[in-house]
């Protein structure tokens, strides 16, 4: 496989995606012009409104023809578009690093298959953000990334350049997923660093408090911009497939207890599709974008389907 | 010490360290727990949600599955001591060497021998073959004499089993009866303190007399291990003499008398049985008599002894299987003549009056015939001299005073007797006078009544009383042929007085009653050979005989004497046995014969014989008690297992293999998980 040279960005994949366009779904606000629909006044040749006249609005605004028709002095308004940022947010607590039951199975060191390990979630939304960026450099529109790990946010500034996309990228790979995420902080964070709107996707499990999470969320959306989640899971996650007895630890507090997994296999997973079921019914409530992700497909599958389905809702 | 109340006996209570074993379900359970496979998930919130709701059932799970298999070690442990349930045998019995106590019937029908080979030697065999047969070492013996006296060959168990055989053989059968009740108990002593398995033999002919008895029925419940050694003979063949009589029972010295012996054949055929009889030694007759199997018959001997005093009587059969019982032995009482007063008032000369009558009819042959009659006619009783003789008669007697009546009373209580004829108006005056004389209750054994007027006959008779034996079926009939046309009517028997004979009216023809040491018979006819009475009939003379006979001194009351019993000696008294050995009184009799009974000058005897329940060869029925097909190989097999208790170990085993089990259907049906 001919690779970019960066392990979460792949020439073959970004064939697929090329042709896709990640498209905001509300006006933006950018600082250039751009494709996107922007509830800025600027000089687009695309009418959008009238409002009544008022001292101070330039004479040219005027619709003379409307004047004409209700002696009344109204005021065109055009349609301003913009560029568009979208900001990536990556969950790289420690729960991001699983990989799978598979991946812990006791296997001797000369026999180990780095290729049967698989993708950690972090992995799978370091591809994700990847391939968002680049479709968001490709359009001239600006990316920026931040990564909330161990409490704290390492962000990118919005970059429209390739440059700024590889270095995007280099930061992906220097994360490691480590410690609790703090996701809301960094929602928080990110919403308080936000001029203007823009659209912020995160990419996460969703294991810190999610109301948290989804509150933080919502107090983004409020000050407009569109709020796109990528809830990032692993199957071994839903029914604990392949799991007998084991001392479980958490990987972030690093408690730990013996499970007997054919005892509560049934409990749990009816606990954790609740759980699911709940956070998915929330966030869509609250307006967010809301998309259930699993490691086990294909990341670009699962972006391919939801840029198609974003376009399709446009 | 092993506590009474234990019935669990732990044979290798070391194995018991084995329950440390315990430990390592235990440690396995720990350490699985703690060596599981680590995984690392992203969250554990979900799974601890889950876990809240299902968690203790699971953990009771697991413990009851760690329980199992601590019960299954605890279980194999148990086992692997080896312990034995030990019922009813008492408290602190640890396993030792084997104990055998047998007992050896020697009985009287052990001596039988058939076709040259004695029972006897053939249950010596089997001692002999049980003595060698145990080859463990320290093993203990002892063997028990089962006569009518058991004794063991020693006091207390021993090792050496070829000395027990020396004693045993020694030993011979006895004449007594097999006492195996006392044989038993002695056993239960013997064995009493054994610690180790115990084991009683039997080695006996199993004769139905000896063992058809209660003391079987004490081997249901034995607690030590019997076995049973049938040594008897098969279709054995066997006469013997079960009894000896004399008639009369009192017989008088030169008269004759006749010896019955009564004969049972146990043979399983006809058998012809040669018989003699001896008298003091001396042949007096032979015979023969045929049986069929299983009768008794009896056979008699004419026989006479010239002098008075104690004769020995010996009837002896031929050879048979069973030589003890082949003699009976028996004593003679001959008496001396009979001293007989007659009072009647007639002449006793005068042929045509009764006194003269009845001296005929009581001594036909005058004084010769060994009865002395001495007549006494009114006022003329011989003063002093009544006590001397044996009977008085009191025919037509004459007028009686009151001294001489008092005089008649006195006489009968220190021990004469007095026949007294009715049949006329003054000898029932005259028994009404005495009744009336005898001051402290009645003496005579009825009154007479109104004098009938009409024939009677007699209708029955206690023909078996002493002294009636000689009344025989003939004479019975003759008796009953004869009219009686002088009889009272009677009152009632008095309290204590015998019937001897009535008449068909239901009036009492004679009666008998005793008073004092001597006693009172009432004749309800009249001697008078003229009257129309039994006087004037040759019955007449018959049953007068018999009525003075009964009126003798008859034998004394001594139940005969059988092996076994003890002979109750006299202060002053020697007693010997036909050896000459000298009987103390408290060893009891172990030989048939004649025992010589010396107080000074005076000189007796006494006859022992066989019992007759010994001659009786037949053996018991098999009941279902006894352990039939048990050889001796299998007897101390057992003797050494079983007499150990039951083994447990098994049934431990499978109860761990059955909790394994358990667990393992738990795990891979019940879906719990360890």
């Amino acid at each position: 496989m001919v690779t970019s040279g960066y392990r979460y960005l792949r020439v073959a994949d970004l064939r697929r995606l090329r042709r896709l366009g990640f498209q905001c779904r509300v006006p933006v606000e950018g600082v250039y012009s751009g494709l996107h629909r922007s509830r800025q006044r600027g000089q687009s040749a695309e009418f959008s409104d009238y409002r009544p006249y008022m001292p101070g609005d330039e004479p040219g605004d005027i619709d003379w023809k409307i004047y004409g028709r209700t002696d009344r002095l109204y005021v065109k308004l055009f349609e301003h578009q913009s560029d568009l940022t979208v900001h990536l947010l990556v969950d790289a607590s420690a729960s991001m690093a699983y990989r799978g039951l598979a991946s812990q199975a006791r296997v001797r060191w000369d026999k180990a298959d780095p290729a049967a390990e698989g993708d950690s979630k972090y992995d799978y939304a370091c591809r994700m953000a990847a391939a968002l960026a680049f479709l968001t450099c490709l359009r001239r529109d600006r990316v920026a990334l931040t990564i909330a790990r161990e409490g704290g946010c390492d962000s990118i500034l919005p970059q429209t350049s390739m440059r700024g996309l590889h270095g995007l990228l280099a930061r992906l790979e220097e994360a490691s997923p480590a410690g609790e995420a703090k996701l809301a902080q960094a929602i928080g964070w990110v919403a308080r660093g936000m001029k203007r709107r823009c659209v912020l996707v995160v990419f996460s499990d969703l294991l810190d408090d999610v109301r948290e999470i989804l509150a933080a969320l919502s107090g983004f959306r409020h000050k407009g911009g569109e709020v796109v989640l990528f809830h990032l899971l692993h199957r071994d996650e839903l029914d604990l497939a392949g799991l007998n007895e084991a001392m479980m630890v958490d990987s972030e507090t690093l408690n730990r207890f013996p499970v007997h997994a054919d005892e509560v296999r049934k409990r749990y997973t009816q606990t954790i599709n609740h759980y699911l079921s709940a956070t998915a019914a929330e966030a869509r409530a609250r307006g967010f974008d809301y998309n259930r992700t699993w490691t086990s497909i294909d990341y670009y599958k699962s972006l391919e389907r939801y840029l198609l389905s974003r376009k399709a809702r446009r | 010490m092993i506590p009474a109340s234990a019935a669990i006996l732990l044979t290798w209570p070391f194995m018991l360290w084995g329950m440390g074993m315990i430990v390592l379900p235990v440690t396995a359970h720990l350490l699985y727990l703690r060596h599981r496979r680590r995984v690392v998930f992203p969250t554990l919130r979900f799974l601890r949600q889950a876990l809240a709701a299902e968690s203790r059932f699971f953990r009771l799970r697991r413990i009851v599955l760690l329980l199992l298999r601590c019960l299954a070690v605890a279980l194999l442990t148990l086992g692997f001591s080896r312990p034995i349930w030990t019922g009813s045998l008492p408290a602190g019995r640890p396993s030792g060497p084997p104990a055998v106590v047998i007992l050896l019937d020697a009985s009287a029908s052990m001596s039988l021998e058939q076709e040259g080979v004695s029972v006897w030697s053939r249950a010596l065999s089997e001692v002999h073959a049980s003595l060698q047969g145990e080859s463990e070492p320290g093993a203990l013996f002892n063997v028990i004499r089962v006569d009518h006296r058991p004794v063991p060959a020693f006091p207390q168990m021993v090792s050496n089993a070829r000395v027990v055989a020396e004693v045993v053989n020694a030993w011979k059968p006895a004449q007594g009866r097999a006492d195996f009740a006392s044989a038993l108990a002695l056993a239960r002593l013997l064995l009493a303190d054994h610690v180790g398995p115990r084991r009683m033999v039997f080695v006996s002919d199993l004769q139905a007399t000896n063992w058809e008895s209660e003391w079987v029925h004490q081997l249901e419940r034995e607690p030590i291990r019997w076995h049973v050694t049938d040594v008897g003979a098969e279709h054995a063949a066997n006469t013997a003499i079960t009894d000896l009589r004399v008639v009369p029972d009192s017989p008088v010295a030169g008269r004759p008398m006749r010896v019955v012996a009564t004969v049972i054949n146990h043979a399983e055929h006809p058998r012809t049985i040669p018989l003699a009889l001896r008298l003091d030694g001396q042949l007096i007759g032979t015979t023969r008599l045929e049986l069929e199997p299983g009768k008794r018959g009896e056979i008699a001997f004419d026989a006479a002894a010239a002098t008075p005093g104690t004769h020995r009587l010996t009837v002896t059969t031929g050879t048979d299987d069973l030589a003890p019982d082949d003699t009976r032995y028996g004593l003679l009482e001959i008496q001396d003549g009979l001293q007989v007063l007659l009072i009647a008032e007639a002449d006793p000369d005068d042929p045509s009056r009764d006194p003269y009558y009845i001296h005929r009819a009581i001594a036909p042959l005058g004084d010769s015939d060994r009865v002395r009659v001495t007549h006494s006619r009114r006022g003329s009783l011989p003063a002093g001299v009544l006590q001397g003789f044996d009977c008085i008669v009191l025919c037509e007697p004459p007028e009686m005073s009151d001294t001489q009546l008092l005089a008649l009373q006195s006489y009968v209580r220190q021990g004469g007797r007095l026949l007294m004829f009715l049949g006329n108006a003054r000898s029932a005056t005259t028994a009404g006078r005495i009744e009336q004389r005898a001051g402290d209750g009645p003496f005579l054994p009825f009154l007479p009544l109104t004098r009938r007027s009409d024939d009677l006959r007699v209708a029955e008779g206690n023909w078996d009383a002493h002294g009636l034996q000689a009344i025989d079926g003939a004479a019975r009939l003759a008796l009953a042929e004869v009219l009686f046309s002088q009889v009272f009517d009677t009152t009632e028997l008095v309290p204590g007085a015998m019937k001897l004979f009535g008449f068909d009216n239901g009036a009492l023809g004679a009666a008998w009653v005793a008073r004092g040491r001597g006693g009172v018979m009432l004749v309800n006819f009249t001697p008078s050979p003229t009257a129309g009475d039994i006087g004037k009939t040759g019955m007449f003379v018959v049953l007068l005989h018999a009525i003075v006979d009964r009126l003798r001194s008859g034998p004394t009351a001594d139940e005969p004497l059988r092996v076994g019993d003890v002979l109750p000696i006299q202060v002053g008294e020697v007693v010997r046995d036909e050896t000459g050995r000298v009987m103390d009184g408290l060893r009891p009799l172990d030989r048939s014969g004649f025992y010589e009974r010396k107080t000074g000058e005076d000189l007796d005897w006494s006859a022992v014989n066989l019992d007759d329940r010994e001659s009786d060869p037949r053996k018991i029925a098999q009941p279902p008690v006894f352990q039939p097909g048990d050889d001796r190989k299998s007897v101390f097999a057992k003797a050494t297992s079983e007499s150990r208790a039951e083994e447990l170990w098994p049934w431990f085993v499978l109860a761990a293999l059955a909790v394994l089990g358990l667990e393992l259907a738990l795990i891979a049906w019940g879906g719990w998980r360890a």
